[in-house]
């Protein structure tokens, strides 16, 4: 059974009406089903400067609960000790990161000139290890740098061209909130997609005071942790491991009558992408959330279908005659059915082209309010870019759903014109 | 002519099934987004009980000792300093309030609650606890219960130390009548005034997260009065931040405060509703996006079926059929079926409410009126559809010649 691309076209051409329809209801569903799989990409792909999102692991919250009344809770960034105690010694995973939960704005300038508003991030020296910033000058502090609480700091290029009017900085001092620094290195600037890794000024944390501020009995602080694990396959094992370790700094803290409760911590991306959703004194339901998007996939799909289902068979019915003299020289049912579902294909793909091309110009145009960014102090943003957007995985499920749409679109007719009686057939009738 | 068109709508019943099942789909699922949405804006139209226009947040540091700029102080030196600011951002002559407040102010992520009793009866939920100086309450306007200005307000926190929110007790007690009240850990707070509910935000549902108690910041007490607020003169709000932030690091630095940073409660606003209302835009998006199927279906399916039909509708003109019969024919075989599965639409609607599947507004997920408000727009929407789609195939088959449609008879 060959399948001919021209026939497929003048078939369109034939009934331009229906034809016209059919694709453009055939890019609508992929467009849209398409916006939503970018949407969903963007907190669980793997983007720049999380290239290795299937190997991390996140615990961003920590949660404590009281020993002495269950009624006594308390979610949030953990401190430094609690980092160190519990993930101080675990060996499994190849490096694991603390850093201030999130960035806060700050000042920063050179000597006597006017101070610019930018996002302050306070890391770790690991952070580097764990994600990957694309230096274009000077090096990442290292741990000697960390541990000493040295005021160095990596800073993005346009953060340096705002404050130094030059890219070219390394080993210059500015004023970060009234302290001197010396840049240490300048990296490419990030977009707002990961606000994990987003910032324009990155320093070692133990150069200020802020992530001495703890609370509940300094178990609870400022801090939130990613690992990285050495593959994917390791996840149970660091499971593991940070569960043992858990357990033996909750008999630690005893004495402050608090004990950790992990709620199935550290998540991977999928589950951490909903702890934004449910906040961070609950697990997120995969299941529920899994159960959310088939339904709505589900919708996506089944209505265009049923559409372009009723459109197949009309185009179907025009073709009465030829499904006839088709079978009648000795086209079997089968191969009847494959050529209609081929030939459908064809125009489903051709479609879903469109709309996946849609999908992205859309993506580009409306990213503020699609992914929520925002403008925030006086460096100038950087725009997403095509390549944050479209992945391998995206293209893989434009095509599967491409051949969903198809199948629920020309299933049924198809089955119907292949089990057509043929001289009822040549002689034009459909029953 | 009714019947006719039914016994046509019945005849025709295999390529109307497939339209049938679409309707159906989408009704459901229209249905839901319009719930979604009608209770979303049943919620947003109740009164929030502040303003912020012309408001600010200033966030004031303080530099460490690793800076050169680093001076001792002691505590009551650096209390002073952080007062000489506040005084110095009161005289700038475009500002007309400044506040202190903790966990107060509006679209505040940051939230502080507690239990409350009067005598025996005890508040249910959550209970927003926020510190405030008075001009907090001037600041955004909060309005008190029977029609008390913010000045009138303001002063009764100050004379009496707390204000409480009409729904504290959820009515169980008239909060005019309360003198005073007592907080979880057995502190007894005289009260000085009864406040509108403060809602959390535009978009939090009606009666959930706005019950409130103002308790007066102490002066002395810096936490309390952590946040620092600012109202801008309605006349003078033009590059405020930006002007502020010029004028920042020269004059407004006291001991080792600085301003770190200027936000207008319109970001800050921005930035807590934008999830809610993205929540709308897809909603409303879905629905279109839908609608547009059920256009896109019908408009295929009856443009196949006029050509289909061209004899019979050459017939009907032949026979004294004007253009309107023509169309209104076309248009009623759309509405007849979507009438249909309308039926079973609500139905399904009525199920998925009892399921508690719909949105929770005032205690209830499904109420006939509700559904009934609900299953009417869905029906109009889809019905303007159906019009939409069918009446260009119907225009085209209203413009059929009878000689030329029989000539091959």
């Amino acid at each position: 059974m060959k399948i001919n691309f021209r026939a497929v076209c003048l078939n369109l051409r034939r009934q331009p009406v229906i034809g016209t329809v059919t694709v453009i209801g055939t890019a609508l569903a992929i467009f849209l089903i398409m916006v939503m799989v970018m949407v969903s990409e963007v907190s669980t792909a793997s983007i720049a400067p999380e290239s290795n999102r299937p190997r991390m692991l996140y615990n961003t919250w920590t949660s404590i609960k009281s020993t002495e009344n269950e009624y006594y809770q308390s979610n949030g960034p953990m401190s430094y000790e609690t980092f160190k105690g519990v993930f101080g010694d675990m060996k499994t995973p190849e490096a694991i990161t603390a850093y201030i939960t999130g960035s806060t704005s700050a000042l920063a300038n050179e000597v006597g000139a006017v101070p610019s508003a930018v996002e302050l991030r306070h890391i770790d020296d690991a952070f580097w290890r764990v994600f990957d910033y694309d230096f274009i000058a000077g090096h990442p502090f290292g741990k000697a740098e960390f541990d000493a609480g040295l005021p160095v700091a990596v800073i993005t290029e346009n953060t340096a061209r705002v404050v130094f009017g030059s890219t070219d900085v390394i080993g210059r001092e500015f004023r970060l909130n009234y302290v001197p620094y010396t840049v240490c290195g300048v990296i490419r600037d990030v977009s707002q997609l990961s606000a994990r890794t987003y910032g324009h000024v990155f320093v070692p944390f133990t150069s200020q005071d802020e992530y001495k501020n703890n609370w509940n009995s300094d178990i609870m602080g400022r801090l939130s942790a990613t690992i990285l694990a050495r593959n994917a396959g390791d996840f149970d094992a660091v499971r593991a491991e940070f569960n043992a370790a858990v357990a033996h700094y909750n008999k630690e803290i005893a004495p402050t009558m608090w004990a950790i409760q992990t709620f199935n911590r550290p998540y991977d991306s999928y589950k951490e992408a909903e702890v934004v959703v449910v906040g961070s004194n609950v697990e997120p339901d995969m299941d529920a959330v899994r159960m959310r998007r088939l339904i709505v996939y589900l919708i996506l799909l089944i209505v265009p279908a049923v559409n372009l289902s009723s459109m197949t068979e009309s185009r179907l019915r025009t073709r009465t005659a030829e499904i006839g003299v088709r079978r009648a020289f000795g086209c079997t049912r089968n191969e009847t059915l494959l050529m209609i579902l081929g030939e459908n294909l064809i125009v489903t793909l051709m479609a879903g082209v469109i709309g996946m091309a849609l999908s992205v110009v859309f993506a580009l145009l409306a990213q503020d309010f699609l992914f929520g960014l925002s403008d925030s102090g006086d460096i100038p943003a950087v725009r997403v870019g095509v390549s944050s957007l479209i992945h391998v995985s995206t293209f893989l499920w434009a095509l599967l759903f491409c051949f969903i749409l198809n199948l629920l679109s020309s299933g049924i007719p198809a089955w119907r014109a292949s089990r057509l009686n043929i001289v009822n057939a040549i002689s034009g009738l459909r029953k | 002519m009714n019947r006719k068109l039914l016994t046509q709508t019945i005849n025709e019943w295999r390529s109307n099934l497939w339209l049938a099942v679409e309707l159906l789909i989408v009704s459901v699922v229209v249905w839901y987004a319009v719930d979604f949405c009608y209770i979303t804006c049943l919620d947003y139209s109740e009164p929030i009980n502040f303003e912020i226009d012309h408001c600010y947040k200033i966030n004031i540091l303080e530099v460490n000792d690793k800076s050169p700029d680093y001076v001792e102080r002691t505590a009551e030196e650096r209390h002073a300093d952080r007062l000489d600011l506040l005084d110095r951002l009161r005289r700038r002559p475009e500002i007309e309030i400044v506040s202190g407040s903790n966990c107060a102010y509006p679209y505040n992520s940051s939230n502080s609650s507690n239990l409350f009793r009067y005598d025996t009866i005890y508040s249910q939920g959550f209970v927003a606890v926020r510190y405030a100086t008075p001009d907090f309450v001037r600041m955004f306007r909060y309005r008190g219960a029977n029609g008390e200005t913010p000045d009138q307000l303001a002063e009764q926190l100050e004379r009496h130390g707390v204000l409480v929110s009409s729904n504290l007790f959820d009515g169980r007690v008239d909060t005019y009548t309360i003198d005073s009240i007592t907080m979880g850990n057995e502190e007894v707070m005289a009260v000085g005034g009864s406040i509108a509910p403060v809602r959390y935000t535009e978009f939090a549902p009606k009666g959930q997260l706005d019950k409130t108690v103002v308790r007066l910041a102490q002066p002395d007490t810096e936490w309390q009065q952590e946040d620092v607020c600012v109202r801008v003169r309605d006349n003078m709000d033009t590059d405020f931040a930006i002007n502020l932030m010029a004028d920042a690091d020269k004059h407004l630095r006291s001991g080792n405060f600085f301003i770190g940073s200027v936000e207008s409660f319109d970001d800050i606003r921005e930035n807590i509703v934008r999830e809610a209302r993205k929540q709308i835009i897809s909603m409303v998006s879905g629905i279109a996006f839908l609608l547009v199927n059920v256009f896109l279906g019908l408009f295929g399916t009856f443009w196949f079926r006029t050509q289909h039909r061209i004899g019979e509708i050459a017939i009907r003109k032949v026979n004294g059929a004007t253009h309107a019969d023509i169309f209104r024919r076309f248009i009623g075989e759309g509405l007849v079926i979507l009438t249909v599965v309308t039926v079973p639409a609500i139905g399904i609607d009525a199920l998925l409410s009892h399921n508690e599947l719909s949105k929770y507004f005032m205690g209830e997920y499904l109420t006939v009126c509700r559904l009934c408000v609900t299953a009417l727009i869905t029906y109009a929407l889809m019905a303007l559809m159906i019009v939409c789609g069918i009446a260009i195939p119907a225009g085209r088959a209203m413009r059929l010649n009878p000689a030329t449609a029989l000539h091959d008879e």
